[in-house]
């Protein structure tokens, strides 16, 4: 089930929220909300449920056990992240795992096509944060089975983040304010996220559809215009499934910590990651790159931890080669930020349209489906072309998905977010009218258009 | 090691052993286009129609270029509730969309016929939906469960 379904706004949604409210004590509370997240996410999947059930028992046990036998704090340790990075890496990379051996040895071993778990990624990385920070001793292991399988089932944020640490939600699952003005504003975040999805990722989605289609025809023009609808529909997506997570986690009584700071507004790469999926890089950082030595070792050390975090933040989006290359990308780029220019900043505009056209490169090998694919549209960009430097297609796409795309750039920039915030804030009148349009559009939209795909769902 | 250790740690490993024979034990999924199902069982796709792509497009809102493939057969008369769907793409929100918008129409058909028409109220009564990403089957007939079942042997290895 995703967020932007009918079937999720207009029968689990309402169901969840009334039963969550009228269930007496948190404990109650604690309890519907992780019945509905385990129906939630057996909707797709039902088989894979177990899985993620034995994901919140093993953690469970094993957090327990690290704290019942301090002396052997280091080896459950390692039991529980080895035993967490199996079932991810069997999931996940299996099929990858083969299909690169067949093709690079010649080895000719059958692969079974098994379906991506949902959130495997998600939930994973949740529990492995869970381990490592109770080997650090940041907080006592979780007693209770009820309020850990919550953390690691939570509806909100169970399929595309943000990855939530425990230490940001431990207190909240004893203690949180449940009230309606929380209900209120929590449905407006909720709502402006699903607007950022179905209107703007949505129509976008189907403006880089239509392009990618065309294969190696494309034009010049055609194929930036392809890009550029990419760019829009990636960030609309997934700040937007963000934006429901947090909305939803809000109206429930849990913070969660923001996952998208306008990224299209930074002036270099740096910039840009520490405002994009903030959970992904916070998580990487304080679990593979500090303990690798993080800045405290010599520089050739420096760039192997870094390239390292990278080609595993390109893996962790996708069992594929192109994700992998999309990684190293992004790592090369920050090392020479890091290196070459000493993180000294451009002036705002050329280091905005350089940052841009970066990221704008990277999302090439992230969205194509082989790095063929992947070569073919960058030549396009670059100005060889099949369909020449611009056609007339470029132009009927544009009028076609035009508004759309302006609707996108607007709301990329920070007067978006000012307007939309002094709404929650101060003018109720107004967000109520907002809110209301955004539903109905996307209602109408959902009703009458059947392209709803979720591009974070695979990962 | 204490003997909650033991019982943890080689529960877990039991676990993820049979965890992995399962999973890889399940049956597999063929290669195999829908188009290609359709051709080798028009024979009992016979007395109903194959709907054009509005048709497909109106019941469904499925565009027949954004997926994989479909087919879809329906009876052209209307007191006639007979169905085929075979319907394959990576799009998991379509899938559980035609599941949903199937499930939704048959039970509307069966308040309808309900009362008076037994033979349709059986049909419906008796459709088999199955679904397993890419896929998803739904039938309505006299033999369902034997048709769908032979669709499903196409598709699984």
């Amino acid at each position: 089930m995703v967020f932007s379904s009918l079937v999720f706004l207009f029968l689990f949604l309402p169901l969840s929220v009334l039963f969550y409210f009228i269930a007496p004590g948190l404990k109650a509370k604690n309890a519907i909300l992780l019945v509905f997240s385990l129906v939630f996410y057996a909707w797709g999947e039902p088989v894979y449920i177990f899985l993620m059930i034995f994901s919140i028992l093993m953690n469970y046990a094993l957090g327990r056990l690290m704290e019942e036998e301090p002396d052997k704090k280091k080896r459950t340790l390692i039991f529980a992240v080895a035993v967490n990075l199996l079932v991810l890496g069997f999931y996940k990379y299996y099929g990858f795992l083969l299909t690169s051996l067949n093709d690079w040895w010649g080895t000719n071993f059958y692969v079974h096509k098994i379906p991506l778990p949902i959130g495997i990624s998600f939930y994973t990385f949740q529990a492995m944060s869970y381990i490592i920070d109770l080997y650090r001793g940041k907080f006592k292991a979780q007693q209770s089975l009820l309020d850990f399988g919550l953390y690691i089932s939570m509806y909100f944020q169970l399929i595309a983040g943000p990855i939530v640490r425990y230490q940001d939600v431990e207190k909240q699952l004893k203690e949180r304010e449940i009230s309606a003005a929380r209900l209120g504003r929590g449905m407006a975040i909720f709502l402006f996220g699903l607007g950022k999805k179905v209107l703007i990722a949505n129509t976008t989605g189907e403006l880089f559809d239509a392009v990618q289609a065309m294969g190696a025809q494309v034009s010049t023009a055609t194929a930036w215009l392809g890009a550029a609808a990419y760019m829009l529909q990636i960030y609309f997506d997934f700040s937007g499934y963000s934006d429901m997570a947090i909305g939803l986690a809000y109206a429930f009584g849990f913070d969660f910590p923001v996952n998208f700071n306008k990224p299209y507004l930074s002036r270099s790469l740096t910039e840009f990651w520490r405002r994009w999926h903030i959970s992904l890089g916070t998580w990487f950082r304080e679990y593979v790159y500090i303990p690798l030595g993080g800045n405290r070792v010599k520089s050739k050390k420096q760039i192997r931890n870094i390239l390292i975090v990278w080609a595993l933040t390109g893996l962790w989006h996708g069992a594929a080669w192109s994700f992998m290359i999309w990684g190293l990308y992004h790592g090369v780029i920050l090392m020479a930020e890091k290196y070459l220019f000493k993180k000294k900043a451009l002036p705002a505009v050329p280091g905005h349209i350089l940052t841009l056209l970066i990221v704008c490169v990277g999302w090439v090998f992230f969205s194509a489906n082989s790095l063929a694919d992947a070569g073919v549209t960058l030549r396009a960009m670059a100005g060889f072309a099949r369909g020449g430097l611009a056609d007339h297609t470029a132009l009927s796409l544009l009028a076609a998905h035009g508004a759309w795309l302006l609707a996108g750039i607007l709301c990329c920039l920070p007067q978006a977010d000012r307007l939309k915030n002094a709404m929650i804030e101060r003018n109720k009148v107004a967000l109520v009218a907002a809110t209301l349009a955004i539903l109905g559009l996307s209602i109408a939209f959902l009703v009458t258009k059947n392209y709803n795909p979720f591009l974070y769902f695979r990962f | 090691m204490s003997t909650k250790r033991w019982l943890i740690e080689g529960g877990i490993v039991l676990c993820l052993i049979a965890m992995v024979f399962l999973t890889l034990h399940e049956r597999d999924l063929r290669d195999i286009a829908p188009v290609e199902i359709e051709q080798s069982m028009k024979k009992q796709f016979s007395g109903m129609q194959k709907a054009s792509d509005i048709l497909l497009r109106k019941n469904f809102g499925i565009e027949r270029d954004a997926v994989e493939g479909a087919v879809y057969y329906a009876a052209s008369d209307f007191m006639d509730v007979r169905e085929i769907l075979i319907l394959k793409t990576e799009e998991e929100s379509v899938l559980t969309g035609a599941r949903d918008t199937i499930l939704a129409r048959i039970e509307e058909e069966k308040e309808i016929f309900e009362s008076y028409g037994p033979e349709q109220f059986a049909q419906l009564q008796n459709a088999q939906i199955w679904m397993k990403a890419p896929w998803l089957v739904a039938v309505i007939c006299d033999d369902s469960a034997e048709l769908c079942a032979q669709i499903r042997g196409m598709i699984e290895r």
